[in-house]
This record gives structure tokens, C-alpha cells and sequence, in this order.
């Protein structure tokens, strides 16, 4: 299959009219039906369903509110993550199609479908359904009909540092996740606990189940948020700060080192320890910001990524030892 | 961070190990603050024992370039970096005057480089 692919600039301006700029369009379109329709209706309206039917009533702008609370700073949020997109490519070309689908879903299925169709004995059920539906398609038509930005040139490969008879060349570097995204997880972490203890009051004893899950996210940040990458003749080690998880790489098993440029959303989907699927292999990566990055290929393919600083010495140290200077192998 | 070593070279390993640290903390390669790989890692990776590793760290915090903390093992020292800005500062003014470079002309060099 032949794909149409543009420069970043033209991926990109696609991306936010696909992402942003049509769903808030749509956002905009269903308040004003959701105002005119509510305005001129009755003033309490069914706002939920529970299985009997309808269990709870209030006034017709819940709906709007709801609409504008929730869709307005996802879209923003979403078009700050689209515009700082390096390349508009792999997870990050799916954020577009992804936020037009779920802003059309809930502004269709639990917006302007509830107001319209309130009284309607089966409304819940077939206006989120028609919602929802209209949503899917709606991504799946911007999934197609976004271009595709070219790929990037890969990266010249990187000359193996000259090492003399006997000399032995060690680099270690650091893979540390960003205040911002650590202090994100800590506030989620502090919000489960204090859920925590309002479902101890509330519902006894089972409200513990909570702080367990917040002691294995806190576990799961000290693991995953700060990584050190030791390059040397047997291979590569990559290790969590705290000992565990631990990746080695044994020289023997890999064919190449070079430098990658890294996008975190568009790559990996993030940041942190992260594993797709690109090309048919799988791809680990340590991501921690966008930019250069050490990319090792091993034998069948799989490739593993960290974002350590001086990407470009680290991988001349393990050429060093995957291809010997002088011996002219080129993979 | 880099190390090289070469075991067969009459200089002791743990010396060796100790000058590639100090020469990439003086040329700012490794930042203040930077935390040095730990000695059991380094020593692995570079297949030496793990006591010359710790050897050439002490010889590192006797020269005052790093700092050794229990659980927080060997931290480049502010020290190290003032150092550097000193060294290049005692070069710039002798090549300044060898250019026949006023004071005040290298002043608003280093102020302009400064504020790019």
C-alpha cells in the first residue's frame, strides 16, 4: 500500500484540524442545539438511569456544563500534546482520530442525545450507542484520511572510538524521568490516598484495598523513574536506580549501535520503561524527554532505546565492541 | 561519563580510572552534582575489582572533585566545577593578553558570550 505522505509542517497543521480545531467545532455545534433545545424544554430534566430506569432528575444545563467541563481542557490538553509533537507519526498520529471520536461520542451520546431524546423511555441506552457509534466512525474516517508524514532519515551510523591493544572503554550514563512527570505521579498517588481514607470512613475496612494499590504505584515509580545505562565490552546493562528490573544486553547479541531521535508520544506513547511494536519487532524503550537517544539492534531485529545524555559516545563505545575498529565489517 | 583503561599500561588501574573521571569533571563533561556511577556497576562493567573502583573514588574525594555519602555514593562537588570556570578564566586572560586584548575589551567579550 502506496501512503501519502507529507512534511512535518503540513502532518502537523492536519493533526490539529483533525484533533482540536473539528472536535471543538462539534463541541461548539452541540452546546448551541444543547442551549436552544434546553432553554425552550422543561426545566428538570432525567440527567441519570439507573437499571429500573430513570432514578435521578436536574436541571436541563447539567447537560452543556458537563459537555463544556469535561471537553474544552481535554481538547486542550490534547492540542498542547499534538502541538509539541516532533513527528506526527505512530501514537502520536493517533491522537487526533482518538480525540475526535471521544469528543464526538460524548457530546453526541451524552450530551445533545440525552436533551433531545429525554423522555424517551429507551434514551439512555440508544443515544449513547448512536453516539458512541458515530464517534468510532468518525475516528476511524480521520485515521485514514490523515496523511502521513514522511519518516525520518536514519541516523548516519556512529564510528566505533579507537580503543589501543588492551584498552578497555567503560560509559555509564542515566536515564531520570522529569520532575513534572514524577510530581504527576505522586499527586495521583496522594489523591488514592486520601480516597483511601474517605473509604475507610465510609465503607470500613475494604477502603484498605486502596492504599495497597497506592503502595504498588509508588513501588512501580521508584522502579521505572530513574535507569542507569552501563556500556561496556561484555554489552549493555540497563538497570532500574534500585536494583531491580535489570536488561542486559550480552555483546554477542547485538549487530548495531547508533543514535535514534526520540519523540516520546509518537514512538513510545510516553514516557517511562515503555514496549511497542515497530516493523514487526518489538522495541524497548527508557524514554525520559524527546531528543537523542542510544538505539542498540540485536540479532533478530528487536531494538532497545534510552534517552541518556551523550547518546552519540555511548553508542561509539559499544560499536567498539560489536564491530572492532579494522576489521571492516559493515552489518 | 566514559572510562578507559588499559590494564596492560604500567600506571595502576585505579589511577587510570581516577584521571578519566577528574579530566571529564574539569572539562564539564560531568556536571556538579552528577552522581557517579556505583562502584560495583563500574567495576563490573570495566571487569576490574570492585575495591579498585572504590580506590580510584577515594583518590577522587582526597583531590576534593567529588563528595563520598553513604547511600548516596560519590557526587561531583561544586568545587570541581568552580575549578573549571577558574582554569578557563586564567586561560582566556593569558590569551587575551597575548592578542594584546584590553581588560575592558575581554570583559565585554565574556559579558556578550554570557548573555547569548
Amino acid at each position: 500500500m502506496t501512503e501519502r505522505t507529507v512534511d512535518h509542517r503540513t502532518a502537523k497543521r492536519a493533526a490539529l484540524i483533525a484533533g482540536v480545531w473539528a472536535p471543538l467545532a462539534v463541541v461548539l455545534v452541540g452546546e448551541a442545539i444543547m442551549l436552544v433545545v434546553g432553554a425552550s424544554g422543561p426545566d428538570q430534566l432525567v440527567t441519570h438511569w439507573g437499571v429500573d430506569g430513570p432514578d435521578r432528575t436536574g436541571p436541563w444545563w447539567e447537560f452543556p456544563v458537563t459537555v463544556a467541563a469535561v471537553d474544552l481542557p481535554v481538547l486542550a490538553f490534547i492540542g498542547i500534546l499534538i502541538a509539541r509533537l516532533r513527528r506526527v507519526a505512530g501514537m502520536g498520529r493517533w491522537l487526533a482520530p482518538v480525540s475526535l471520536g471521544l469528543t464526538v461520542m460524548h457530546t453526541l451520546g451524552l450530551g445533545v442525545g440525552f436533551i433531545l431524546f429525554n423522555d424517551a423511555p429507551a434514551a439512555p441506552g440508544i443515544t449513547i450507542g448512536v453516539g458512541f457509534a458515530i464517534g468510532i466512525v468518525a475516528a476511524v474516517i480521520a485515521g485514514f484520511a490523515l496523511p502521513h508524514e514522511a519518516r525520518a532519515a536514519d541516523a548516519p551510523p556512529v564510528a566505533a572510538i579507537p580503543l589501543e591493544r588492551g584498552e578497555i572503554a567503560a560509559w555509564s550514563g542515566r536515564v531520570v524521568m522529569p520532575g513534572w512527570f514524577i510530581a504527576l505521579i505522586v499527586t495521583i498517588v496522594v489523591v488514592v490516598v486520601v480516597l483511601g481514607v474517605v473509604l475507610i470512613v465510609i465503607a470500613g475496612p475494604r477502603g484498605a484495598l486502596v492504599f495497597i494499590a497506592s503502595f504498588a504505584l509508588l513501588l512501580a515509580l521508584g522502579t521505572t523513574s530513574d535507569w542507569n545505562v552501563a556500556v561496556g565490552p561484555s554489552g549493555v546493562v540497563i538497570r532500574s536506580a534500585i536494583g531491580w528490573p535489570v536488561m542486559r544486553i550480552p555483546v554477542s547479541d547485538i549487530v548495531r549501535a547508533g543514535v535514534a531521535e526520540v519523540d516520546p508520544v509518537s514512538d513510545f506513547g510516553g514516557w517511562g520503561p515503555r514496549w511497542v511494536v515497530r516493523g514487526g519487532k518489538g522495541r524497548w524503550g527508557f524514554v525520559s524527554r524527546r531528543g537523542p537517544a542510544l538505539e542498540i539492534t540485536r540479532r533478530d531485529g528487536r531494538t532497545v532505546v534510552a534517552t541518556v545524555d551523550d547518546a552519540a559516545t555511548a553508542a561509539a563505545v559499544l560499536e567498539a565492541y560489536v564491530r572492532p575498529a579494522g576489521t571492516g565489517a559493515v552489518a | 561519563m566514559i572510562v578507559l583503561i588499559d590494564p596492560t599500561a604500567p600506571t595502576p588501574v585505579f589511577a587510570q580510572i581516577a584521571a578519566s573521571i577528574a579530566a571529564q569533571v574539569a572539562g564539564g563533561t560531568i556536571a556538579t552534582g552528577a552522581r557517579l556511577p556505583a562502584a560495583r556497576e563500574l567495576a563490573e562493567t570495566l571487569g576490574v575489582n570492585v575495591h579498585t573502583v572504590l580506590r580510584a573514588y577515594q583518590a577522587l574525594r582526597d583531590e576534593g572533585l567529588v563528595e563520598l555519602r553513604r547511600g548516596r555514593g560519590a557526587v561531583v562537588t561544586a568545587r570541581a566545577a568552580g575549578e573549571t570556570v577558574n582554569e578557563a578564566v586564567r586561560s582566556a586572560v593569558t590569551a587575551a593578553r597575548d592578542s594584546g586584548l584590553t581588560l575592558p575589551t575581554l570583559l565585554s567579550l565574556i559579558r556578550k558570550e554570557y548573555q547569548q
